[in-house]
């Protein structure tokens, strides 16, 4: 069977015209991003919140990883993957003056977020949220906590550059309950600034709030509900 | 429908006129030769003979059925291939219920898939749905919404219940004694060899 599809494969690619794909993911392009492994008490933490139950609904933000499938599925967890990044920026390509208001934001968040209340176990948000422009921001903050069971717990990091600076955004691959690889995806600029406090007052909604800060420049913050 | 080729496949000695599908059986022979004697050469070359939607086709409904299938067209409605796999290619694009034994995804499928051996996202494919299968298989630059749920490898048989008491070792028979062993059949035995000297240990 796999030789079949194998077989189908190479035979297709062969002939394909190159750009041929149907989904244009801006990460796609990178020749071949760099990664590097870490240790992370962050997702440490935020397993470790999860309940002995199987069953749990995680929802990952950072794109499909295979590792992330392998490793929460043997957890028992069902998952739900969406890249949010490349779904903001392909969906601000086709707004007008490449702005979200109010109203696009609304619809973005609508659409992608639209899961019905207390869903999730966890939310892996990884670096996302920190690239989210303000209209977004806003509206996807409050809706993380509807999507959130009571006692569920959210993950997110934030670099600690100011606003301008360019850093690099990562998708996040889950080695082990402890350590994460960092997979480079693109560099760019920073919309905000947090720092402790202005993270207290965007996740003032939630339960509570942890932080950690890493050797590597990155808050990891921990958001439970 | 499904014999459509956008080219001539050399797996097959003769094209039918008729438009349907071509199975492996379906070769013709030459007259005179037997139908359980292939040559080495054919068998292998209509094995590769698979259903195929090209890029122009655009198909609405139900398919159904126990080959393998490449879609590089339309599809829209229900795919049921449980034995068997799908294959979308980078032209695919299928919005469909999909039930398969393995999936692989090159072009653009939607919709509820449940694969019983994988599902692979190649890199230049996308997958927006409901996913159920044992194995999933991701490319980077894979594109991917929706859900998960990876099942557990089903154990076909049931193993019988492990004995913990060690394997009894059948003792040469004394010529003196009976051989206990074929008397009682219920108990867990090891077979040894036998030395030639008739000792046994």
């Amino acid at each position: 069977m796999a030789e079949f599809s194998d077989r189908l494969v190479d035979n297709s690619q062969r002939g394909a015209s190159p750009g041929s794909s149907i989904a244009a993911d801006p990460f796609a392009s990178t020749p071949q991003p760099s990664s590097a492994k870490r240790y992370s008490r962050g997702l440490k933490y935020c397993l470790s919140s999860l309940p002995d139950a199987e069953h749990h609904q995680v929802l990952d933000l950072g794109g499909l990883s295979e590792s992330n499938v392998s490793f929460l599925s043997s957890l028992g967890c069902r998952i739900y993957a969406l890249d949010l990044l490349s779904l903001l920026d392909a969906y601000r390509e086709k707004l007008p003056g490449r702005r979200f208001g109010p109203v696009d934001a609304k619809a973005f968040i609508k659409e992608y977020l639209g899961y019905p209340p207390a869903t999730f176990d966890v939310i892996l948000v990884w670096d996302v949220i920190e690239f989210f422009d303000t209209e977004v921001l806003k509206l996807a903050v409050p809706q993380f906590d509807r999507l959130l069971h009571p006692g569920g717990s959210l993950l997110t990091f934030f670099h600690t550059q100011s606003k301008g600076m360019s850093v690099t955004a990562n998708q996040y691959q889950i080695e082990d309950a402890e350590h994460l690889r960092l997979r480079e995806r693109q560099r760019r600029p920073l919309p905000h600034t947090f720092n402790n406090r202005s993270l207290e007052r965007l996740f003032g909604g939630f339960g509570s709030i942890k932080f950690f800060l890493t050797h590597d420049s990155i808050r990891e913050v921990i958001v439970i509900r | 429908m499904w014999g459509h080729k956008e080219e001539p496949l050399p797996t097959k000695t003769a094209t039918p006129t008729t438009g349907q599908p071509i199975s492996p059986s379906d070769t013709v022979q030459p007259a005179g030769m037997s139908t359980a004697v292939k040559p080495t050469a054919e068998v292998d070359r209509s094995s590769q003979v698979q259903a195929r939607i090209g890029k122009t086709l655009k198909l609405k409904g139900e398919m159904t059925g126990s080959e393998d299938i490449y879609v590089d067209g339309e599809v829209e409605g229900t795919v049921e291939l449980p034995e068997n796999a799908l294959v979308i290619g980078p032209s695919g694009n299928v919005r469909a219920q999909v039930k398969a034994r393995s999936v692989t995804i090159l072009g653009h499928l939607e919709g509820k898939v449940h694969a019983g051996e994988r599902i692979e996202i190649r890199k230049t494919g996308s997958l927006e749905g409901d996913l159920v299968t044992p194995r999933i298989v991701i490319e980077d630059g894979a594109v991917f919404r929706g859900s998960i749920d990876v099942l557990k490898p089903e154990i076909k048989e049931k193993a019988p219940p492990r004995v913990n008491k060690p394997p009894r070792v059948n003792k040469p028979p004394r010529s003196s004694q009976p051989v206990v062993a074929a008397a009682r059949p219920d108990r867990p035995t090891v077979s040894t060899v036998r030395s030639t000297d008739g000792s046994g240990s």
